[in-house]
């Protein structure tokens, strides 16, 4: 079990005191190794929330993450940078490569500020852009590529450390159909060579790749689907199904 | 549209821009109030009565053109800013179906306001503070009386001619702006500029050449009239080589700096190398010219304070006695009468004397070559300057009468004095004249009253006043006629300046009004009465100094606002994307502060180099202006620099508060 989320609980208080407002209420599921899970939910639902406190952006109200066996709630602020860099990798709706850098710079970024050496870098860069395929853009800066390339580009500064768990936020979001179709297809090659990875989605496509899908509502977890021997279309309509029952506000029996 | 439309969403346009818009309201109410105070000054008809009004004049007249130029250039620079944020606006107003002539007419009515606000108040507080300033005009001219405060009407019409023009103009601008124009790029106006900047070589090497040129021609520099020839010069190469050298030769050393892969791919260096290229793209010119006004301003207050300050010095070099009788081309009989004259007048009016000199004297201005051992007269001074000397001729007779010695010369022997210790050797010729030096001597027991001392002086006595006319005839046509020499009484008079001045002027209508000298042409210095002249002329050079200085620290100030707002704006999304990608917070913040820090300190930093360098360059100058006390002049720059350092810092913070602000 790579991620345990136990009981997770955030309440935002307005600034004044007065209003309060339960992004969280009561979380818990799990993760193992080498899982593909996709998280769901309307707007609103506390997907956004809940990635944050798995990043170790954000703190609980109450419960407990655990990423490998630590807990993410203890830790203090100086060693929370560092973990993140070791542990997690992330990938966002609008990619946030850094226009100062060059693509290339932007993939070694994690690894200079672990300190790492120039030789070590390359070797580690190397493969990581041969998998994705942006060997040929790899001097290129953000402005001068598609979106595509740019989500690419933003996936390999998140998998450039192997890190333990990899968590996206929309990946999809800014990309248009092909490119979501080959993005997507790219992390299940990405699982498939053993990436645990998190996605926060409003896709039912993108979810569709997923090994797992969690359904949040309401400030926890709804339900869950299992792709078990499905194929993507068999759990897109699945998925599909679900949001209908969800929207509708019925409960999940009817 | 309906037209009151217009007038509302320029209300709210100028309410919403505040934070950049007050700072440009501020300036254009600064400037224009700077500007009719200075024509306030220059005019008042005060001035034309007192004592050196004509150099205060000249000073402030100046000011006004300085101040006038100066505006112009301001106010396009800080408006420019403003369009630039509001390009995205203006942008969006169009694809919401605005037309461009709809967006200029809200543009007009924009400008219309703040030029209103701008003229109202910058009137308003020019009158308010012209009284302030005339105060501290008086205060520094040491003048008492003589200025009138009034509102000056020549004043407020020129100051409103003028800005209306400035603001119709910078108007036309941004209509022009606007038209030229396509939304799509209107849209991303605030965000241009973030393409990798090109490294421009033969920029950057030619701000490297430029700057060292303008270096060396300051660092060599070895004679007064030479720095005053080349400071212009220099001053041009050294702000191109600015120019050059912020804008290409920051970003050529950051990219070979990411060259060189073992020092790049360092933590720290990392993201501060690549923020820094970011940066300098975007800021360069800016800070070019912060580092421009910042080595302005630093100049303009050490000198006009070291002026001000030293100003008994200069007159000290300039009047070696507090009193001077110059009897120009008289014969011996002559001079005895006007010597006796002068004397029984000191003695009949009781006041004490002291260190009376007198000595007959004719001057050339020569060039002296050290190998022939030559001195011969130079058709070309600019060429030669560093060989000409002003070279005295007196009879031998002045010095023994002076010291109470008795020295005796041949025909062909002279005694030398040159107070710049210029080795002159046993023997020298004028042309066909031989003359062997009998002796040097360190006091001649007077000095002459120089009115520039950038060029060398020696001192020749020689035997009688027959041999210095022999030395004429030998510079042909060169120096007209033969005249007589000429005679000077020098003395102070050791009584309040008031009594100075009542006895000269008594010397001086006797003289003038007697019909025994009716041939004679007299020059009669005090010292009393020409301080008035150095105040008003130093005096004068001090206040512009710190009016210019006040300005052009404004200016600063405002330019390092502009830029941290802006930075701050650009900034925000990455400091957000370096913690995501795992920095900490308190690493992207120490990162970001270190490349601000360095930003803004950078063009400091670059003004007290080329202090430093212009130092030796602006001494020079300094004395032919007669000021020759260089320990002055270093503490009032160190001064300077100091009392500015702080300054820029507090600013540098204050605004730097408004930066973190707009990240987190």
């Amino acid at each position: 079990m790579i991620l345990d989320v136990k009981n997770l609980k955030k309440v935002y208080t307005t600034r004044f005191g007065g209003h309060q407002v339960h992004a969280l209420s009561n979380v818990t599921f799990s993760v193992d190794e080498g899982e593909f899970i996709a998280i769901m939910g309307e707007s609103g639902s506390g997907k956004t929330t809940l990635l944050n406190i798995i990043a170790a952006l954000d703190k609980p109200t109450s419960g407990e993450v655990f990423l490998d066996g630590n807990s993410l709630v203890g830790i203090s602020e100086k060693q929370i940078s560092a973990f993140r860099r070791d542990n997690l990798g992330f990938v966002f709706q609008d990619f946030n490569l850094l226009d100062n850098f060059s693509i290339k710079d932007n993939i070694l970024l994690p690894l200079v500020l672990s300190g790492s050496t120039y030789e070590k870098m390359i070797s580690s860069l190397n493969p990581v852009l041969a998998k994705l395929g942006i060997s040929d853009i790899a001097d290129k800066f953000p402005y001068e590529i598609s979106g595509g390339q740019k989500q690419r580009a933003a996936i390999a500064r998140a998998i450039i450390t192997n890190p333990k768990l990899l968590l996206a936020d929309e990946p999809t979001g800014a990309l248009d159909s092909k490119a979501t179709d080959s993005l997507l297809k790219l992390f299940r090659k990405i699982n498939d060579d053993g990436q645990t990875v998190l996605m926060v989605t409003h896709s039912i496509k993108a979810a569709a790749h997923a090994s797992r899908v969690l359904f949040l509502r309401d400030g926890s977890v709804y339900h869950q689907i299992y792709r078990g021997n499905s194929s993507n279309e068999e759990l897109y309509q699945k998925i599909s199904d679900t949001l209908t029952v969800l929207a509708t506000g019925g409960g999940f029996n009817a | 549209m309906r037209s009151h439309m217009y007038f509302k969403l320029a209300a709210t346009n100028i309410k919403k821009n505040a934070k950049m818009y007050i700072p440009y309201i501020i300036t254009s109410i600064v400037t224009i109030m700077m500007f009719y105070i200075m024509i306030f000054l220059a005019y008042n008809p005060g001035l034309t009565g007192m004592k050196g009004s004509n150099s205060l004049g000249a000073v402030l007249t100046m000011g006004i053109y300085v101040i006038g130029i100066f505006s112009v250039v301001f106010l396009f620079y800080t408006n420019s800013f403003l369009l630039k944020r509001r390009k995205k606006e203006i942008g969006l107003y169009n694809i919401l179906g605005m037309e461009k002539r709809h967006i200029a007419k809200m543009m007009t009515i924009e400008n219309i306001y703040s030029y209103l606000i701008n003229m109202i108040l910058g009137l308003f507080f020019g009158i308010l503070f012209s009284k302030l300033m005339l105060l501290l005009l008086i205060k520094i001219l040491r003048a008492g009386t003589g200025f009138v405060f009034n509102i000056s009407t020549q004043g407020l019409y020129i100051t409103f001619i003028y800005f209306t023009v400035i603001s119709v103009l910078i108007l036309l601008n941004n209509i022009r702006q606007i038209h030229l124009s396509k939304p799509i790029e209107l849209l991303r106006g605030g965000n241009v500029g973030e393409k990798e900047p090109k490294t421009k070589w033969i920029i950057a090497v030619i701000g490297i050449l430029a700057m060292g040129t303008g270096y060396y021609m300051a660092i060599t520099v070895d004679n007064a009239l030479s720095a005053l020839n080349s400071f212009f010069i220099a001053v041009i190469l050294v702000i191109i080589g600015t120019y050059c050298l912020f804008t290409s030769g920051s970003i050529a050393l950051l990219k070979i700096l990411r060259k060189n892969r073992k020092y790049y791919y360092k933590t720290n260096h990392f993201t501060s190398v690549s923020g820094m290229i970011y940066r300098m793209k975007q800021n360069a010119v800016g800070l070019a010219n912060i580092c421009i006004l910042s080595t302005m301003v630093l100049v303009m207050l050490s000198s006009t304070v070291c002026l001000y300050i030293g100003q008994d010095n200069v007159l000290n070099n300039r009047f070696p006695t507090n009193t001077q009788i110059n009897t120009i081309f008289s014969n011996k009989e002559e001079s005895e009468s006007v010597s006796n004259t002068v004397k029984k007048i000191i003695q009949d009016s009781g006041y004490k004397i002291d260190a009376y000199n007198e000595f007959r004297f004719k001057s050339y201005t020569l060039e002296f070559n050290k190998e022939e051992k030559t001195f011969s007269p130079s058709s070309d001074i600019d060429l030669n300057i560093d060989m000409m000397h002003i070279t005295y001729f007196f009879p031998i007779e002045s010095y023994n009468k002076q010291t109470g010695s008795d020295i005796t010369l041949n025909n062909n022997e002279v005694l030398i004095y040159s107070p710049d210790n210029i080795d002159v050797s046993d023997e020298f010729s004028i042309k066909d004249i031989t003359f062997h030096v009998k002796n040097t001597i360190d006091n001649p027991g007077f000095s002459i009253q120089s009115s520039g001392s950038y060029m060398k002086l020696i001192y020749i006595f020689v035997n009688n006043e027959e041999i210095i006319k022999s030395v004429h005839d030998q510079f042909d046509d060169n120096y007209g006629d033969y005249c007589n020499l000429s005679h000077v009484i020098g003395f102070d008079i050791m009584e309040n300046e008031e009594k100075q001045t009542e006895l000269v002027s008594n010397i001086r209508n006797t003289l003038r009004n007697s019909e025994e000298y009716r041939n004679l042409t007299f020059q009669i210095y005090s010292t009393a009465e020409e301080r008035f002249d150095f105040y008003a002329l130093y005096g004068g050079l001090f206040f512009l100094g710190l009016f210019l200085g006040a300005l052009f620290i404004m200016a600063t100030v405002l330019i390092i606002y502009y830029k941290q707002i802006s930075e701050g704006y650009e900034d925000k999304q990455r400091f957000y994307i370096m913690q995501q990608v795992g920095m900490s917070k308190a690493e992207v913040k120490k990162s970001i502060h270190s490349q601000v820090l360095t930003v803004f300190f950078l063009p400091l930093v670059t003004a007290i180099i080329h202090i430093v360098f212009a130092f030796k360059m602006i001494t020079m100058m300094l004395e032919i202006l007669n000021l020759t006390n260089v320990s002055l002049f270093v503490t009032c720059t160190i001064a300077t620099v100091i009392i500015f350092a702080v300054f820029y810092t507090a600013v540098y913070s204050l605004t730097a508060r408004t930066y973190y602000r707009i990240v987190e």
